[in-house]
């Protein structure tokens, strides 16, 4: 083999693959072991091109690096060691909530005659009259094991009054159908009207999303329904709040109970809008977590020519020919917040400012020479500064948004 | 036979085989034609035949090429669409995980995969021509390996680099960092057991100084080693115990053919085991040569030239 690795020669990057995959020959081998046993760098470059192994704990350490503190032992038996703690003493506090040694009899009478029908339920009818009378504390102080069950069997709300505590009893019960109700509140978040509307300005520019998770939860929602009206059905679920007061502004709507589910879809945080490009160089966004993705045409914002932003420069003073975008391929996109900066063959950057509704193109130049490798990666550090590098090695930097650009 | 006979021998192979060669490289859906990938193959098989090498071992080496990888590569070279989808879509992911492995840090490692890329893609002409780094794949290991070999090479490339930017300050802040340990042993080591360790240490296989080298020097586990080499780690296990004994066998043989007696050699060995070791790294770091490699084809005499490069690392190291 002519090209077969000699002792003094680096063998190719394919003869060592095949090394490593033991496709070589007898003597090939032989010559690669040769060099290897005399090459620590080679030795390295094949220890570092081997296969990952499947569930290795070194790759998942790369893979889920920010769960690697928790592997510390010390960290993990803490967890657990604290709630431990948290058991023992809630434990604790319930043990002492049901001594009467450890409350005052008279303490504990009155919270149990505060309170007859909650405990009525838990105990022997024959015990109630008794415990009502409150006699049986006053007069035995070495309570029955019965009676010491029964406080035990004390729903927690009477904590704070038997251990002689401000709380009332009504404000607990008030509290307790709040807490109750707690799925319902979810649905009916008591400024639910005014959050709604902070939606609609927050994320105007993000209607597709909204609709896709509202499509998703309201299947049955009319398909003509506009935003507009969807709104409306996101405001009909305020009066499903008790607390929200607003029932003067209820707008009837016969399909109340998909529009509480879309209003719970609105109100819940919404999945950041991730950005690609697909292999065939098409720029691509995903509104659900990247579950499914759809291709942006930058082409369809109205007035993009109008839009042109050749950076400070007549466009006749430019040197070469700023590059066709009809048929650019993206190989890089960047997004932070509604600024999207996306580039790709030829030199192509497009740039959103409002999570990529509408597209600007800009043609970065420096002393009127254009911009035209292919563009393979833009990072943007704020909405100002920011770099693009090039598949020839360039980079380009602006601090200004695109208007300028210096060349490294 | 010359090289034109050879040339000759390889187009009647490759002619013989094409039928079959493109049937299984599917290399019309990468958008290379019959004659394009024969002219391919030629070119593979120039590249590695030899004038003594018999037609029967030719037509074994085409047939063990993977053909579907090298038409893709080849077609992506080429700037054929179809096989740069059908590329990104097979090695994309999987390339920005192999970088990630190897620099063990995400923006290093997306920093090596996009330059790599940029190699792919191909960044530097001649005549007009882009020059893909795709083009030097000729199919005799996999693609995937290929590339993560590609993408070692550049590690190690970048990281020399580094290494010969780093100031002398900053080298004796770093502490040993880039020093050999080979500046311990302040006890003068008897040149007699030296001479002993370098015939035990020359008798051995390359193999056995490759097992050696990687677990005593570069510090691979024996997992590593046995995936290196493509066997299981008991035996790699087994072979550093047998190594060790054996070494010692010969050492104290060695010290006893040179008058030193028996008794004397165990002691020599029992109590500068250290010195020992650390004698046996001296001379295990006989090596590598710094060219990077993209620079790697050494012209004729270039032993020479190598062996002087290792003395020059040699004459650092101990420095």
């Amino acid at each position: 083999m002519k090209a077969s690795p000699s002792v003094s020669q680096h063998p190719d990057a394919e003869v060592l693959t095949a090394f490593s995959e033991q496709s070589l020959r007898q003597h090939e081998r032989a010559l690669v072991m040769e060099h290897l046993s005399a090459c620590r760098d080679c030795r390295e470059i094949l220890a570092l091109a081997l296969p990952a192994v499947e569930g290795s704990q070194q790759d998942l350490a790369l893979v889920v690096p920010r769960r690697s503190w928790l592997s510390v032992p010390v960290l993990r038996w803490g967890v657990v060691t604290a709630g431990v703690a948290v058991l023992a003493s809630a434990g604790f506090l319930h043990y002492r909530q049901g001594r009467p040694e450890g409350a005052s009899p008279a303490l504990v009478a009155r919270s149990v005659g505060a309170k007859p029908e909650m405990t009525e339920s838990s105990r022997p009818p024959s015990r109630a009259p008794k415990t009502a009378s409150g006699s049986g504390f006053d007069a035995d102080t070495k309570p029955s094991r019965q009676a010491k069950k029964m406080a035990m069997a004390e729903p927690p709300q009477d904590l704070p009054s038997s251990l002689g505590k401000v709380k009332s009893v009504p404000a607990m019960a008030k509290r307790a159908p709040a807490a109750v109700s707690g799925a319902q509140a979810v649905a009916s978040v008591p400024s639910g009207e005014a959050f709604v509307a902070k939606k609609q300005n927050s994320f105007a520019t993000q209607n597709q999303r909204r609709d896709a998770l509202q499509n998703r939860a309201t299947e049955q929602n009319t398909s003509d329904e506009d935003d507009s009206e969807r709104l409306v059905v996101g405001k009909a679920k305020a009066p499903v709040a008790p607390e929200t007061g607003s029932a003067g502004k209820v707008t009837p709507n016969p399909a109340a109970p998909s529009a509480a589910e879309s209003a719970i879809a609105a109100a819940l945080p919404l999945p950041p809008t991730q950005w690609t490009t697909s292999s065939a160089g098409h720029l691509q966004r995903s509104f659900d977590g990247g579950k499914s993705w759809q291709d942006v045409d930058v082409r369809a914002t109205p007035g993009l020519d109008a839009n042109l932003a050749v950076t400070g420069k007549d466009k006749n003073e430019l040197k070469g020919t700023a590059p066709s975008y009809s048929s650019a391929r993206f190989r890089a996109v960047f997004a932070a917040g509604n600024d999207v900066w996306a580039g790709g063959s030829g030199g192509v950057l497009f740039h959103s400012s409002d999570g990529g509704d509408t597209w600007a193109r800009v043609i970065p130049s420096v002393g009127g020479v254009v911009l035209t490798a292919d563009i393979t990666a833009v990072e943007f550090a704020d909405s100002q500064y920011g770099k693009i590098t090039t598949a020839a090695g360039e980079i380009w930097a602006t601090a200004d948004c695109g208007q300028s650009w210096q060349k490294h | 036979m010359n090289s034109k006979g050879l040339n000759s021998v390889v187009q009647h192979v490759v002619s013989d085989l094409l039928e079959q060669l493109c049937a299984r490289s599917e290399c019309s859906k990468f958008g290379l034609t019959p004659e394009l990938f024969a002219g391919i193959l030629c070119e593979v098989g120039e590249k590695y035949a030899t004038v003594a090498m018999p037609e029967r071992e030719l037509r074994a080496f085409f047939l063990n090429l993977r053909v579907e990888e090298l038409a893709l590569a080849r077609a992506c070279a080429a700037g054929k669409d179809p096989a740069w989808e059908i590329f990104l879509n097979r090695y994309r992911e999987k390339l920005y995980h192999a970088a990630l492995r190897i620099a063990r840090e995400e923006s290093a490692s997306r920093e090596l995969a996009d330059s790599l890329y940029a190699d792919l893609y191909g960044t530097t002409t001649r005549d007009g021509q882009r020059i893909s780094k795709l083009a030097s794949y000729t199919g005799r290991g996999s693609l995937e390996g290929w590339l993560r070999t590609v993408l070692a090479q550049e590690y190690v490339n970048r990281y020399r680099r580094t290494r010969r930017l780093v100031s002398l300050d900053e080298e004796s802040e770093e502490g040993m960092q880039f020093r050999a340990p080979t500046s311990v042993p302040e006890t003068p080591v008897d040149s007699r057991l030296a001479a002993s360790v370098d015939e035990a240490l020359a008798a051995l296989s390359a193999e056995d100084r490759t097992v050696l080298k990687s677990y005593y020097l570069d510090g691979r586990t024996l997992a590593e080693i046995a995936r290196m080499l493509g066997v299981h780690e008991s035996t790699i296990s087994r072979k550093l115990d047998k190594l060790a004994k054996v070494l010692r066998k010969q050492v104290l043989a060695g010290l006893t053919r040179r008058g030193i007696s028996r008794r004397q050699a165990e002691e020599a060995l029992e109590v500068d085991v250290r010195d020992l070791q650390v004698d046996i790294r001296q001379k295990l770091m006989q090596e590598s040569p710094p060219a990077p490699f993209s620079e790697k084809r050494v012209k004729a005499g270039g032993r020479g030239k190598l062996e002087s490069d290792e003395d020059r690392t040699g004459l650092e190291t101990r420095g």
